[in-house]
Formats: structure tokens, C-alpha cells, sequence
């Protein structure tokens, strides 16, 4: 069969796959009353991309309105780019070099190097952090051309900070072609594996994974298994997380770091940024890569800030940024969670002095640590209050503790039972969804066993 | 068994409607020695199981296998096919030390569950630490990492692979680079869009292995087919080595064709099949064996396990021992009832095409096939639930009033001899080479070698144009040089689905709650759920308010309905490029009496108005005009035409004598199936009596898929079995002016129509065969 012109396969391939021809689109999205007519920046975006912004208006979504960003446009590549020749293929790279008691925001990089290396250990869950010296960890953020992963996303920024004998040194590996992926992620993996540690923000879900998927792909052998990874995120949201609208990484920097970005591009610009380099249009890269270094400063910067959060478990909190009162309950929790019931009661003491309103969480944790170190009067008393002042989960979880203390400290059935039976009203009045499903569950059995322990006397 | 079938036959009101018994007599079987080449530790494992020998067959799809062959096994049901594929596989492993790694892939979770429990058996009696998983949908994340370092056989569906496997591969290496052999079940299955989609995930699948330095065997098994090599070697792009005899043993196998009987001649309307399964269900049920009845619905699954359960008394059981079974049921009912049909504690079973694939349920003594389930493949999977070894098993076809079943009926021999369907399937279909070649794009990027073409994704010509299109026009690929990579934030797996245009699908919405209803595919919707549309979900009717046509919405709103809508259509085909033509000469001349064609074709559908016609009495209550935008469909058709000449001398012309001629094509389309894999329903019709292109009368049957997966050049090909099938069935059916058994009811085809189209039939399938000609200019 002769091969037809392109010409001719575009005409059907666009016939079959019911896509206007590319003009045809154009002239829709000019005609008055049009979405488009509005938004003259959908012509100029690939086909795929329109449909997709059509779909989301279809289905209701309303159209994220981003700012159009102010970072510059240029046609020239990146600037002071150094070319590496390796035996896996060429690519580049920029270094950024600074000293090490360079300031981000409002904290010194060094800050970071001075934290003992056990005092981590508090914001994970496995014993990975026991000992991690932060001055010889790689700060580890990347720029890829999506979040869903996968063989087709490229991580086509790779930075990498560490800590050099004269100050902090960033590297940044660039794909200027897709083809150089093999040699940047050779290069990096080395970098990787030469560092005793790994920080990211949420890289342990994202970063790490990308890297690796890609590794393997072209046969590089990932350097993160086994090696310690502190994954800022997790610790962060953990303190702080009713305290900011989200958990990003420009909002901790900013409150807990003194950061302000100017000029920042969103990373959510970063893959057009690539995309248009690659195909020779104006771009915005220049702004991704300091956005990207910008990244990794911050890194630094916010695990001093958690470093001097974990030293200061003594000491009173309050001379460090960010929400104190929030913090102390974090810490509280993050206590209570590890067993040490006598540091999570020091914090949550701190927590209720500092936070306003009801505070009924953290009112109820303190109650259970109080009765855990074996502190039953004032356990009582606290739910006692608990119960009588609202009719919620906490008040139910207070009944259901005062129940067992009457059944068997007081050894009072009759009083246990009653409060059983008090606890089920609430429940019906004031619960709903997991709490109220659990609850019931445990009223129904210990009422149950209380009757049976009544009938028998 | 033999008594009972005495007993049917002796039946004075059943036995006359058995129009055709025939007897498969018992066969011994021809096994084998175990093939030199095979381990000792397998030699030990198969004696344990008390097998020192082999089927032929499967002897032989081992050695080829071990030869390092691509092998497909082409036998009934029950033949051993699982055995066939799984020594290689385990003989792999040992011969590399547990290195080697296996993908099994299976049409259904179903089975991939059933295979996973008999596999990790065998692996547990090597002895070693190997593992098989299952790796599908319900796979917990947690696992699933375990599952891609440590597992030698991972037993996965084609879904999973497009959307879960291979566009991760990344995470997958290590089974890629080790990956000795891709199993593939029921590869029967895979036809049409779907078929044609997964032989694309194989190319890419490939595609993936080559570059961590794999190269897999594939061992396929199907149910028996016409042309199976050709069926493997479209899917995999390679010549396949191809075992179709049945050397297991057989016990004696009767087939009883049951026609019910007609209620009313005129009209040819026969008694209906799901009643006469009841009527069977007094012969054919009882306490000393076990009985599987297939139907072709759901509903009628759960209709007839009702009644057999309310006469379970008299049938001599137990209302628990009746039980039904079909997709939807949960996973653990449904293991509970296979294991209850296993251990004999379930007598009878009312299924779907559920059980008729391979999930062991044992071997049954009887089946019934509730009306011809649509292929012969279909049929012998469900024949085959039943033979035990020494034994007489018995299987009861009832058909329905259809064309196909009514010829099956008077034809038994079509079931039984050679396979007669081919399979439609086009890997290089444009909409689906397209849409792979994103995801295969995102995965790896493309080359192009030296011809300029990548030499990795098949052998259409139109490889490069279609990356260069992605690329220029649609902007997802990004060509440098000689390289087109994927440069899009998407993923595309997730909007690419294996079996078609599901984003145009339409959602139709209750339009109180705003609850989805249900889904029709675009083509129906302007026929289904246009304003006015009584739409029917389970019994329940719902009057469509509005169709918002461009965003693919319905809302209706439930109502009590005494009428259903009926909506008519136009259907214009313009014929765009005619790629093959055969011809007959008139008797004694050179002029041309009929042609037939196969090319491409430009079809509009425009929905005109639709009729309110009464449930039972099918009395027209009234009509509606349908005002929505026509439906466009490229694609391909066989076209077939008749000269003036001959057209006048058949007493064609236009009036009620041109519904004659829609007959033809009504009953063509509708016996089409018996040589072609699919539905009615994938084939569209066109009937005209003065065709614009062709200036004389037409029909055209063309694939209802953007760009057509092949069926039109196997209906181009095999067309006289379908006009001699088509004229078989008109002249025999007992209707006086037209039935739904053949060419369509009177009120469709008028009082002429039956004759006019029984007369054009014996013309066209009479006398010799159209031979190739060239295309005039003007064609």
C-alpha cells in the first residue's frame, strides 16, 4: 500500500479521531459568545490541553484563574549552564555557591548543621532518624513535567544542596533535551549516594519515587534505599496543621522561616516552562530554576526550624516562629504517640495555657495522659467537665472512661451502668460517622457485661 | 444419562420438537511420554499427580514451547490447556534457578483468582521460594511492591497492563529484563475493538521487555477457531506455532437441537425459549446428576432460577440445590456456589456467559443453552461444562426465534464441523493505532530507523504520520530529529480505554437527584435518550426531559409509562474509496448481473422522529420529530450491488417491492454472525434502491467502529456463505409474509417483502461466484 502525504493522513486521522483542524478550533474560540472568546490564551495551547480545560468547564469545575504569571519570558537557554560530557551521554548543570552563614528568610543556613543529630528522631515513626547529621544530608527537590508519574513524566530539574568546607553548594542538573536523562540521573544518583543523609518536602511520596522509576528505567541503580530520608512534610503538618490553610511548602516557609519569594513562579508552570524551551518558543525557565533553588534553601532552613523545635522540648517554645500554642499540642501528640506520656503531658499543659476556645481535644488527651500516669483524681475531674459542657465525641469518650473507673475503681456498677446508658443518649445526639460506629460498638459491650455482673449480685 | 436420554426422546410432547440428535462417540484419548527436555523435579511433581504421560496435544505444546516457539493451543474446554502453559513456565524457573519471571494475563478477574490457587500449588510442591500474585484492581497498594520484587509469576488482566504496568515500568525492571513468557487465556476474547486495543498493549508490552533486554514467548490457548494461526499471529505481529488437536479422552456426548414449537405459523412465532427450558427442566433436572442452563440475560438468569427453585419439589430436589450465577454476584457467593457444584452438593445451576469460561467447576452432566449464545465458540465453551470420562453427557441447544438459531436448528452440522467464524480484528485500525501510540509514546519515546518509520510497533505504513500528527497537530508528542518524545502533563492511559469511544459516551441522569442512571454509547444516544425518550433501566421506565447534546448529558425523570419510544432514522452512506471489487457476469454476457465490494465509506445517521408505541399491543400511540445533529462515522463496509438489468428481472423496484430489498439486508446482517465474531449489532446497514454512487441498487454492511476492525473484509470474503445461509433461512422459515426469524416482520417489510427478498436471495447465492475485477474509474 503506498504511504498517503501527511496532508492527506492528518485529513483522516483528524476525521476518525473527531478533531477539528487546528484552525477550525481557532475560529471557534474568536466567535463571540464563546468561552474562549474570553480566555485568548486557550488557542495557543495544544489540543490535548483544550480538551481537557473543556472537560473540567463540562463537568462544573470552575476555572482555576492563575494569575498570569510576571516572571519574564526569554528565548535564550537557561544561563550560566555548564555542559557535562559523560560516559552515559552529555547534559548540564548550574552550581549555586554560598556561604554557609548565608540567610534565607530570616534564618541562617548553618543553623541547620549545629542540630544534634539525634534530635529528629521525634518526627519519625520508624527509627530511620536515630542519628542524622543534617550537615552532611543532600537537600533534595525536583521540577517534573507532572504529578501523575509514570515512564512519560521527566524530571527535567534536579537540585541537590549540600554543605561544602566553605559553604552551601546547589546543584542543579537540566535536561536540555529529553535525551539526556540517562547522564543527569547517573550524575545525580552519585551525588545522592555520597551524602549520609536525604531532605525533601513530601519527597518520600513524590521525588524519591520519580528518581527511582526513572533510575531503573535506564538502568541506574536508585541510591535511596537504606539511607536516612527526612521528609519535612510529615513533621510539619503534624505541628502545625490547624494553624495554616494548607500544609505547602511556600505557606511553612513563609510563617515559620521569614521567607518571601519574589516574583515566584508556581511549580504549577514549571512543565510549560520545558515544554516551550524545547520546542524553541519563549520561555520561563529562568524563573523555574530559582524557583526550584529557592526550594532547597528552604529546606535547610525549615529543618533548622524543626531542629530547634525538637531541642527545645525543655525549654519554653515560644521564642521560635510559627504558632506556639499549635506547636506544644503537636508535640504533645507526637509524645503521646511514642509512649512518653510525661513529655506529652509537660507539652499538652503548655498547649491549653497557650490556645483559646474550648480546646475539648486537647482537653480529652490530657485527661487520658493524666490517667495513664496514674493521676485518677484529676482524670475524673477532667471528664466530669468534659461531659457535662457539651454533647459531642468528647463528651461521650469522658462518660465512657468515668464508666469504666466506676466499674472498676469505684467498683460501683450501678453508677457504670448509669453513665453507660448516659454515654448512649449522647452518642444518638452528638455523634456521627467513624466515632460514632466505634463508640457504639464499646458502649454496647460494656453495657452488655454490666448487666450480666448486675444480674449476678 | 442414557436412560434420560431415552426419556426425552420418548417425550410425546418434547420429543417431536427435537428437530436433529447427534451422537460424539466416546474417544479413548492418545497420550504421550513426558518430553525428554522436561526437569526431573516436574517428571516428580507430575507423578505425584499420577500422570506419566501426557496428552498429546499438550506433549506437544510443551516441546514446542521448550523449543523456544510461540505456541497457541487452540481445544475445547477442559482439555488440559492450563497444564500445556504451565510446565514451561515452571520449567523456566528452575532451569534459572527462580531468575526467570512470567506475566499470565486473563480476560477476567475471575479467573486470574481461580488460576493464582492452582499455580501457587504447584510452586508450593517445587519447593523453592516462589511466588505467584495476582496483581488487578483489588491488589492493596501496601503489597503491591512486594508483589513487583518478589513475584515470579504475576497473573494480571489487559486492563491492568495498559493502565497500571507498562505505563510504571520503571517500577516493573526487574520483570521486564527476566520476563521468559507472556501467557495469555482465552485469547477467543480478544476481537473487535477490544481485541484489537489489547494486540497493541502486546506491542507495547514488547516494546518494553526489548529495552530491559528481555524477550518473552508468548503461549496463548483459545477455545477451538477457524484459522487460529492467523488469529494468534494478528495479535502478536508474528507467525504462531499452532496445536489444535484434542487428544484427552472423551466420554459418549449427545447434542439435541430443540426447536420450540410454533404458536402461530403465519407469523412464524414459536414458543418461548426461557418456557421450554422450564418444560426440559422435568427431563433433564434430577437428584442422580447435575445440570448447568446457560442464558443469554441476566434477567432471565434470575427469571429461571425462580422458577426451578418453586418446582424444585417436584423435580426431586432441594430449593437449595438450584442456584443461579452471573456476574454481579459477590466474589465469595460465587466461590461458594463453584465449590458446591465441585463437591456435587449444587445440583443445578442457571448461569451467564459467567461459568463459561475457564473456572473449574467440575464436569457436569448436562447443559442447557438457553438460545444460541451468539458464536460457536460461545457454544462449545458452554457445551464443553459437560463429559465425564466413561460417561453419556448431553447438551440441549433451544433456539429462539432468530435467524441464526433457526438455521442452527436445521443445520447442526455447522456447529460440528470445521470452525466457521473468522474473528474480526485490526491492530492498525487508526483510532486505536493512534491512541496506543500515545501511551506507547509516553512509556518509551520512538525512533525512527532508517526507513523513517519506527520498526518497533508494527507494520503500518502510517507509523511516522501518526507520531508526526500527535506531535504537530495534537501536541502531546515532541519530535527531535529523529526521536518523538512524550511532552504532555497527562497521563494517557487513563483516558485511552480498550474498548472504544467511552468519553462520548452519553451519562444519563435522574433529573431530581442528579444521580447517574445510565450510559448508552454515542451512537445509540441519538436514537435512545433524545427529548421525549422513554428510557429503560431494569423495567423501570424514564421519560427524557432534556438531551444536552454537546456535553454529553441526559436528564430524565421516572414515570409511569404505558408506551415505549421507538425512533426512526436516515442513514446515508457516502462511499469514499473502494479498495476491491468482485464480479458476476450475467448468464451467457458480459455485462455485470451483481457486485460486491470492501472500502471506505463516510456514513451520516440522523435521527428523523420517533414513535410512542404501546407496551404488549405494540399499538402506535403517536409521534414525535427528533431534532438533533446527525452522528458521522468513518469507517468501512462490503457493499454489494445489483445491475438495473438484473434488478428489473427480480421484480426490484421501488414502493413496497424496495422493502423487499431492505429484507435482504436485515436478514444478511442478521445471519452474518454465524461466520463472523460479533453482534448484529457491530454491523450498520444501508439499503438503497438507486444508490447515488453506484446508480443502481445497494446495500452496504459496514463495522460500527471508527475505522472499522475488520469485519467488512471477512464479510467481503466469505459473502457467499452468508447469501446461501441468508436464502436457507428465508425459504425454510414456516412464516407466510415475513417473521422475526427472517427477513423481519410484514409491517417492516410489507406483504411483498418476504417473496421479493427470497427471490433476490436465490438469484445472488445461486450459480457461480462473483470473480475479482477491477475498479472502473468512475467506482
Amino acid at each position: 500500500m503506498a504511504v498517503p502525504s501527511d496532508d492527506a493522513l492528518f485529513a483522516r486521522l483528524r476525521r476518525l479521531r473527531r478533531e477539528p483542524p487546528p484552525d477550525a478550533e481557532d475560529a471557534q474560540a474568536d466567535a463571540p459568545g464563546e468561552a474562549g472568546a474570553s480566555e485568548p490564551a486557550e488557542a495557543d495551547v495544544p489540543i490535548w490541553l483544550r480538551r481537557r480545560m473543556q472537560a473540567r468547564r463540562r463537568l462544573g469545575f470552575a476555572e482555576e484563574v492563575d494569575p498570569t504569571p510576571s516572571a519574564p519570558v526569554s528565548l535564550e537557554p537557561p544561563a550560566r549552564l555548564r555542559e557535562e560530557r559523560t560516559d552515559a551521554g552529555d547534559y548540564a548543570l548550574r552550581l549555586d555557591e554560598r556561604g554557609r552563614d548565608a540567610e534565607h528568610g530570616a534564618v541562617r543556613l548553618d543553623e541547620v548543621a549545629a542540630v544534634a543529630p539525634d534530635a529528629y528522631r521525634r518526627f519519625a515513626r520508624d527509627g530511620g532518624l536515630d542519628a542524622i547529621d543534617l550537615g552532611r544530608a543532600v537537600y533534595l527537590d525536583i521540577e517534573t513535567t507532572g504529578l501523575s508519574g509514570g515512564a512519560g513524566t521527566y524530571p527535567f530539574l534536579v537540585a541537590l544542596g549540600r554543605f561544602t568546607d566553605g559553604g552551601f553548594e546547589v546543584w542543579q542538573g537540566f535536561l536540555r533535551s529529553p535525551d539526556e536523562e540517562p547522564a543527569m540521573l547517573h550524575a545525580a544518583a552519585e551525588r545522592i549516594g555520597a551524602a549520609s543523609a536525604i531532605v525533601s518536602f513530601f519527597g518520600k511520596s513524590f521525588d524519591r519515587h520519580r528518581l527511582e522509576d526513572k533510575m531503573r528505567l535506564h538502568g541506574v541503580e536508585p541510591p535511596f534505599e537504606g539511607r536516612p530520608h527526612l521528609d519535612l512534610y510529615h513533621p510539619c503538618a503534624r505541628l502545625y496543621r490547624d494553624g495554616f490553610p494548607d500544609g505547602r511548602l511556600c505557606t511553612m516557609e513563609r510563617e515559620l522561616c521569614g521567607v518571601r519569594r519574589e516574583d515566584d513562579l508556581p511549580g504549577a508552570y514549571a512543565p510549560a516552562a520545558w515544554f516551550d524551551f524545547l520546542a524553541g518558543r519563549p520561555h520561563r525557565l529562568e524563573a523555574v530554576f530559582r524557583h526550584n533553588l529557592d526550594d532547597v534553601l528552604s529546606l535547610v532552613t525549615l529543618a533548622a526550624h524543626l531542629g530547634r523545635v525538637a531541642e527545645e522540648t525543655s525549654a519554653d517554645g515560644q521564642a521560635l516562629p510559627g504558632p506556639a500554642g499549635l506547636r506544644a499540642l503537636g508535640l504533645a501528640r507526637l509524645a503521646a504517640d511514642r509512649g512518653e506520656r510525661d513529655e506529652a503531658l509537660l507539652w499538652i499543659e503548655r498547649a491549653i495555657q497557650r490556645l483559646d476556645g474550648p480546646l475539648r481535644g486537647p482537653r480529652t488527651l490530657r485527661a487520658d495522659l493524666r490517667r495513664l500516669t496514674g493521676d485518677h483524681e484529676r482524670a475524673r475531674g477532667d471528664y466530669e467537665a468534659l461531659a457535662e459542657e457539651a454533647v459531642d465525641e468528647h463528651a461521650v469518650h469522658a462518660l465512657l472512661q468515668l464508666a469504666k473507673d466506676a466499674e472498676h475503681r469505684r467498683r460501683d456498677l450501678p453508677a457504670a451502668a448509669a453513665l453507660c446508658a448516659r454515654a448512649r443518649v449522647l452518642l444518638e445526639e452528638g455523634c456521627t460517622g467513624r466515632g460514632y460506629a466505634r463508640h457504639r460498638r464499646d458502649l454496647e459491650k460494656r453495657a452488655e457485661r454490666l448487666r450480666t455482673k448486675l444480674d449476678r449480685s | 444419562m442414557s436412560a434420560l436420554v431415552r426419556a426425552l426422546r420418548a417425550d410425546p410432547e418434547l420429543g417431536p420438537c427435537i428437530e436433529r440428535w447427534h451422537t460424539v462417540q466416546a474417544r479413548p484419548g492418545r497420550s504421550t511420554e513426558l518430553p525428554d527436555a522436561l526437569h526431573p523435579d516436574l517428571r516428580r511433581l507430575l507423578a505425584e499427580r499420577g500422570l506419566d504421560e501426557l496428552h498429546a496435544h499438550q506433549a506437544e505444546a510443551v516441546e514446542l514451547a521448550l523449543a523456544g516457539r510461540d505456541v497457541l493451543v487452540a481445544t475445547p474446554t477442559a482439555s488440559g490447556k492450563t497444564l500445556a502453559y504451565t510446565l514451561p513456565v515452571l520449567q523456566a524457573l528452575l532451569e534459572t534457578d527462580g531468575a526467570a519471571r512470567a506475566l499470565w494475563m486473563f480476560p477476567t478477574k475471575a479467573l486470574s483468582q481461580d488460576q493464582s490457587t492452582s499455580l501457587n500449588a504447584l510452586l508450593a510442591a517445587l519447593d523453592r521460594d516462589w511466588h505467584s500474585f495476582t496483581y488487578d484492581g483489588d491488589t492493596p497498594p501496601s503489597v503491591r511492591r512486594t508483589l513487583r520484587d518478589r513475584g515470579h509469576v504475576v497473573l494480571t488482566n489487559p486492563w491492568m497492563l495498559h493502565q497500571g504496568i507498562l505505563p510504571n515500568h520503571g517500577k516493573w525492571a526487574s520483570l521486564f529484563r527476566d520476563l521468559r513468557y507472556v501467557v495469555i487465556d482465552e485469547v477467543h476474547t480478544l476481537s473487535g475493538v477490544f481485541g484489537s486495543s489489547v494486540a497493541n498493549v502486546l506491542r507495547r508490552l514488547v516494546r518494553l521487555a526489548r529495552h530491559y533486554g528481555g524477550d518473552p514467548r508468548f503461549l496463548l490457548s483459545s477455545a477451538t477457531l477457524r484459522e487460529p494461526g492467523s488469529h494468534g499471529e494478528r495479535l502478536l505481529g508474528r507467525p504462531v506455532s499452532v496445536v489444535t488437536e484434542d487428544a484427552a479422552p472423551a466420554g459418549e456426548k449427545v447434542f439435541a437441537l430443540y426447536n420450540p414449537p410454533l404458536l402461530n405459523p403465519v407469523a412464524g412465532m414459536r414458543a418461548n425459549a426461557l418456557e421450554e427450558a422450564r418444560r426440559l427442566a422435568r427431563h433433564v433436572v434430577g437428584p442422580s446428576h447435575q445440570t448447568i442452563f446457560f442464558c443469554n440475560r441476566r434477567t432471565s438468569v434470575e427469571v429461571l432460577t425462580r422458577y426451578l427453585k418453586e418446582s424444585a419439589h417436584d423435580l426431586g430436589l432441594r430449593p437449595e440445590e438450584i442456584r443461579g450465577y452471573r456476574g454481579g454476584y459477590l466474589p465469595l457467593l460465587r466461590r461458594e456456589i463453584e465449590s458446591g457444584l465441585r463437591d456435587g452438593s449444587v445440583r443445578v445451576v442457571v448461569s451467564t456467559n459467567a461459568l463459561e469460561l475457564g473456572i473449574d467447576v467440575g464436569r457436569l452432566d448436562v447443559a442447557v443453552l438457553v438460545g444460541y449464545p451468539g458464536s460457536q465458540a460461545a457454544f462449545w465453551q458452554r457445551a464443553g461444562r459437560v463429559g465425564r470420562r466413561g460417561g453419556t453427557s448431553l447438551a440441549v441447544l433451544i433456539a429462539r426465534s432468530d435467524p441464526v438459531d433457526q438455521f442452527l436448528a436445521r443445520h447442526p452440522e455447522h456447529l460440528f464441523g470445521a470452525p466457521r467464524e473468522t474473528l474480526g480484528i485490526d491492530p492498525d485500525n487508526l483510532v486505536i493505532l493512534s491512541e496506543q501510540l500515545k501511551c506507547a509514546a509516553f512509556e518509551l519515546p520512538f525512533r525512527a530507523g532508517d526507513d523513517g518509520a519506527p520498526g518497533d510497533f508494527g507494520r503500518s505504513p502510517h507509523l511516522a504520520g501518526i507520531l508526526d500528527y500527535l506531535s504537530e497537530e495534537s501536541g502531546f508528542l515532541h519530535r527531535r530529529s529523529d526521536t518523538w518524545y512524550w511532552m504532555a502533563d497527562a497521563y494517557p492511559a487513563q483516558d485511552v480505554t480498550l474498548f472504544g469511544n467511552e468519553p462520548d459516551n452519553v451519562l444519563v441522569f435522574d433529573a431530581e437527584s442528579d444521580k447517574a442512571i445510565g450510559e448508552i454509547d454515542r451512537e445509540g444516544s441519538i436514537t435512545t435518550v433524545h427529548d421525549g425518550a422513554i428510557y429503560q433501566v431494569e423495567g423501570e421506565t424514564w421519560k427524557v426531559e432534556t438531551f444536552d447534546y454537546e456535553n454529553r448529558r441526559a436528564y430524565a425523570r421516572r414515570v409511569k409509562s404505558d408506551y415505549f419510544t421507538e425512533a426512526e432514522t436516515d442513514t446515508d452512506v457516502r462511499v469514499l474509496r473502494l479498495e476491491e471489487k468482485r464480479a458476476r457476469a450475467r448468464g451467457g454476457s458480459d455485462d455485470e448481473d451483481y457486485a460486491v465490494y470492501r472500502g471506505e465509506v463516510h456514513v451520516t445517521t440522523v435521527a428523523t422522529l420517533y414513535k410512542k408505541i404501546r407496551f404488549y399491543t405494540r399499538e402506535s400511540v403517536g409521534a414525535e420529530d427528533i431534532h438533533l445533529p446527525p452522528e458521522e462515522l468513518d469507517t468501512e463496509a462490503f457493499s454489494l450491488t445489483l445491475s438495473p438489468a438484473s434488478a428489473e428481472e427480480l421484480g426490484l423496484a421501488g414502493g413496497d417491492r424496495a422493502a423487499g430489498w431492505r429484507g435482504v439486508g436485515r436478514l444478511l446482517r442478521r445471519v452474518a454472525p454465524l461466520f463472523l465474531r460479533c453482534q448484529p449489532s457491530d454491523l450498520g446497514l444501508s439499503t438503497e434502491i438507486r444508490s447515488r454512487h453506484f446508480g443502481r441498487p445497494a446495500l452496504h454492511l459496514y463495522d460500527r467502529v471508527m475505522g472499522g476492525v475488520g469485519l467488512s473484509g471477512a464479510l467481503f470474503r466469505d459473502h457467499r456463505d452468508v447469501l446461501a445461509a441468508a436464502l436457507e433461512v428465508v425459504a425454510a422459515c414456516a412464516c407466510e409474509r415475513g417473521c422475526p426469524g427472517c427477513v423481519g416482520t410484514v409491517e417492516e417489510v410489507g406483504p411483498r417483502g418476504k417473496a421479493t427478498a427470497q427471490r433476490v436471495l436465490e438469484h445472488l447465492a445461486e450459480g457461480p461466484a462473483p470473480t475479482a475485477a477491477t475498479l472502473a474509474p468512475e467506482e
